[in-house]
């Protein structure tokens, strides 16, 4: 519609191209422009996603209590120490995950369950058991009860602290951010 | 144009023989199901069920509400009728599935005319749902406000009348008719060639006296904090606009703002990431810009006749929603905006330096020296930059590379797979992908928040970290993978220091897959697809002379700079030509700007990406001209040292207890696989 119509003498600094609406009617063939694919780190892609964003997601997932049981802290000089980080949420979600026996099977030998115990305590999760119940790989109700710890608690917000040297690193919509500064990571 | 029902199971079809205006319009019909499909990701189905896509009857394409609804509503009672904004579709859903059949039957192909007197025939479709997949809810940009019915009727007719557009003085420098509105000065004159004003030549007579008395009431009641001293008004016509632009940060304090008068209009405010916010700015009313959204987000009126607005009554100012079953079109009046700011005597120290012209960077980035310049350097020019294209750059990575992806898939099941600067999260996917028989847990961690925001949306874990402090526990890690990152650590220390960390996240025995970007775009006599997918020549060309005038661009835009800067970065360029790989360190020198898809020259350099703001939306906007998708958005650059053949293979040598499994060339890559012994 308009052809030419946002070209104009004004125009600040950094601004991006003016849009001009054009619709498309279902008669012609739809040419999707190429986008900007400069792609260092060499990818050269092209985008093929209709939606634009590429990504059909419907939700999205915050911190599970497995991700945290991998996590330790990385301040300088504290080591083996930093774990594990002691959890504080003030908003947690459970977010369901199909059940897949074979995974949690898998999971639990790379569990610090002492760690996990911590977490599910502070989150005042009460169903997780003191320790792997012997001959669990065949004991559904017990692989269920971890499925759901492990994989379908999410905190939301919170804060995660190491415990040897007392930082804290915040967890905020969903996201540990365990960014340190220049001055915690200087030699 | 009376459509006949076509059935659209074709083994029915066969039992008559279609005419040939059916088979038009079935033709039509299929074409608009294939589109709906490949563009919009709509699935049609061929059942019959209550809800109906309406090709070509949306907002999209000056199909009103009002318009729409009466068609429908005669075959059949209307249970909803989603109209999604700049669509050229809508859906709409019958209470009863007859009543759907009955409008799949009676309105194929049918006739209506749009709001602009154009025909346009409609096809019709069943959906499973109708349904549209809201954005999510929007709020106004932080620091805007709208101020609804601030002044009276009489005091918009008053100013209207103030405003004499035919006066013909000798100061016709401050009244100006643009291409698309027309506009006047007072105070002090705003220079569209650089932006900005001249601070020392104030206008004579000031602002109109009818104003000074209006800013005084707005000053005691408190709806602004400053008196301003500079006006522009603008009049636009249905169909102007302006493009979107942020106010010049040095020429204005803080507080913008503008008065709309003699019709409604709806602003569109964009984030940097590519948020657009479109908000309705009623008659009368006052739009007051101050922190963020004065100096962070552009503004723009995008020129059209009709704006898609909230359908309810009741509802005037502030944002126009995603409800797809409130929207409708507006028509534009003839508005007039009063724009007050206020002129800034001292340099602009806003919060927001990549956009602040006063805080822009004087010199080039240079090779760095020092740990700390390296940190710097890695901060302004990897960090920074990926923070802010974050979500351009995620729209053009989505396709794993098929030599990853083997490696992935060659790992056991139940194996823990740390990815190291995981970008937008695009190999933590491979384990959905193929979860049938492979259950692999993987985690992935970036330096930017915002592409790992992105990975949380995509149902990803990660986190925010430094690849030289990972916060996972040492020895924990199955497989580790590290694609296209070590290549943004400024000194060889910093890069090995990022492969020690990756082998301490290793349990023994784990495996670590490291991708660097190679110096050698050409490797045994095979061009690298970076360099391949370099268009046509003629692309090239336009390329080349788009990064030119870019790159005048940024030398224009700092007009307190010294040019010998510049002058110096040709130079180093020539410098680094013949360097190769033996250039190793180069004293004060500044970094060359590569040029994107050529050969490289120097092995640290600067990439420059150049920026979309919106890349999902302007994939759809057709361009106005042949010229117009090129428009330069703002370029950013990124520090980069890619490798030469076995500079990787020898970094990884340096560390203890590891074995190198592998190391190959992918596409202008250097590529290692690492065991932890």
């Amino acid at each position: 519609m308009l052809p030419g119509a946002a070209r104009d003498t004004n125009r600040p600094r950094l601004q991006r191209a003016p849009e001009v609406q054009k619709f498309r009617r279902f008669r012609s063939s739809q040419v999707s422009n190429r986008i900007e694919r400069d792609s260092p780190g060499n990818d050269v892609e092209r985008d093929h996603s209709p939606s634009g964003s590429g990504f059909a997601g419907v939700g999205s997932v915050d911190m599970r209590l497995l991700t945290h049981n991998l996590l330790s802290s990385h301040v300088r000089g504290v080591g083996p120490r930093g774990f594990p980080l002691r959890l504080q949420a003030t908003e947690v979600r459970i977010n369901p995950v199909e059940f897949n026996p074979d995974f949690i099977v898998r999971m639990i030998p790379k569990v610090e369950w002492a760690a996990l115990l911590e977490a599910a305590d502070h989150l005042h999760l009460i169903q997780v058991p003191k320790e792997p119940i012997q001959g669990y790989e065949h004991n559904e109700e017990f692989l269920r009860k971890m499925h759901h710890v492990l994989l379908e608690v999410e905190v939301l917000e919170g804060t995660l602290q190491c415990p040897e040297s007392g930082r804290v690193f915040p967890i905020s919509r969903g996201i540990p951010n365990m960014l340190l500064s220049d001055e915690e990571t200087e030699t | 144009m009376a459509a006949p029902g076509i059935v659209m199971d074709s083994n029915h079809q066969s039992n008559y023989k279609l005419s040939k205006t059916e088979k038009k319009l079935l033709r039509k019909q299929i074409k608009a199901r294939h589109t709906l499909l490949r563009h919009e990701g709509i699935e049609t189905v061929s059942y019959a069920t209550q809800s109906l896509i309406v090709a070509n009857g949306g907002l999209g394409n000056q199909v009103s509400r009002n318009q729409l609804l009466p068609v429908l509503e005669k075959c059949g009672l209307v249970d909803a009728l989603l109209m999604p904004p700049n669509k050229p579709y809508s859906c709409v859903r019958y209470k009863t599935v007859e009543e759907s059949k009955k409008a799949y039957d009676t309105l194929n192909g049918k006739e209506i005319v749009d709001d602009l007197g154009q025909k346009i025939f409609l096809y019709l479709n069943f959906v499973e749902k109708a349904q549209w997949k809201e954005l999510g809810l929007q709020a106004l940009p932080p620091g805007l406000k709208v101020i609804e019915e601030i002044i009276s009727s009489e005091d918009e007719k008053m100013l209207l009348e103030s405003v004499n557009w035919t006066e013909d003085t000798e100061n016709q420098n401050f009244q100006k008719s643009l291409k698309h509105r027309r506009v006047k000065h007072f105070g002090y004159e705003f220079h569209y060639e650089n932006n900005n004003v001249d601070k020392d030549k104030p206008l004579p007579g000031g602002l109109p006296d009818i104003c000074e008395s209006i800013l005084e009431k707005w000053l005691k009641e408190g709806f602004i904090k400053h008196k301003p001293n500079q006006l522009t008004i603008n009049q636009y016509e249905p169909g102007h606009g302006i493009p979107a632009h942020i106010d010049t940060h040095s020429a204005f304090e803080d507080e913008i703002i503008s008065l709309s008068l003699g019709s409604e209009i709806v602003m569109d405010f964009k984030h940097p990431d590519g948020m657009t916010v479109p908000v309705m700015l009623p008659c009368r009313s006052l739009l007051v810009m101050t922190g963020e959204s004065r100096y962070l987000w552009t503004h723009g009126i995008t020129p059209r006749k009709f704006d898609t607005v909230q359908a309810s009554k009741g509802h005037k100012s502030g944002i126009i929603t995603s409800d797809v079953e409130d929207l409708t079109l507006n028509k534009r009046g003839i508005r007039t905006s009063f724009t007050f700011r206020k002129v800034r005597q001292t340099p602009c120290n806003c919060s927001y330096p990549l956009v602040c012209d006063s805080q822009m960077k004087e010199t080039p980035a240079s090779f760095p020296e020092s740990d700390k310049e390296a940190l710097q350097l890695e901060q302004d020019y990897v960090h920074r930059v990926y923070e802010e294209i974050a979500r351009h750059f995620s729209s053009t990575r989505h396709t794993p590379w098929p030599h990853i992806v083997e490696f992935l898939k060659a790992l056991p099941s139940g194996s823990l797979v740390a990815d190291i600067g995981c970008g937008n999260g695009k190999y933590l996917g491979i384990n959905n992908e193929c979860f049938v028989i492979l259950y692999l847990l993987q985690i992935g961690c970036d330096h930017s928040q915002n592409l790992v925001d992105i990975c949380r949306e995509r149902q990803y874990q990660a986190f925010v970290c430094d690849a030289l402090a990972v916060p996972i526990r040492s020895g924990s890690c199955d497989a580790c993978i590290s694609i296209a990152v070590i290549h943004h650590f400024a000194t060889a220390e910093r890069r090995v220091a990022a492969l020690q960390e990756l082998v301490r996240l290793l349990r023994p025995g784990g495996k670590a897959l490291i991708y660097v970007w190679a110096m050698e775009q050409e490797y045994k006599k095979k061009k690298s697809k970076y360099l391949r997918e370099n268009r046509t020549s003629q692309g090239m060309k336009e390329e080349i002379s788009n990064d030119a005038s870019v790159q005048e661009l940024l030398v224009k835009q700092l007009p307190n700079v010294g040019n010998q800067d510049s002058a110096h970065s040709v130079s180093s360029i020539n410098d680094f030509q013949d360097g190769g790989c033996n250039s190793k360190s180069v004293a004060n020198s500044k970094l060359p700007i590569h040029t994107n898809r050529t050969s490289f020259h120097s092995q640290d350099l600067l990439v420059p990406w150049h920026f979309k703001g919106n890349p999902g939306k302007d994939k759809r906007v057709e361009p106005f001209g042949p010229l117009g998708s090129r428009d330069p958005g703002p370029v950013f650059h990124r520090y980069y040292h890619v490798f030469c053949e076995g500079e990787l293979e020898a970094a990884c040598r340096t560390l203890n207890n590891i074995s190198i499994l592998q190391s190959y060339y992918d596409q202008g890559n250097w590529c290692v696989i690492l065991q932890k012994v």
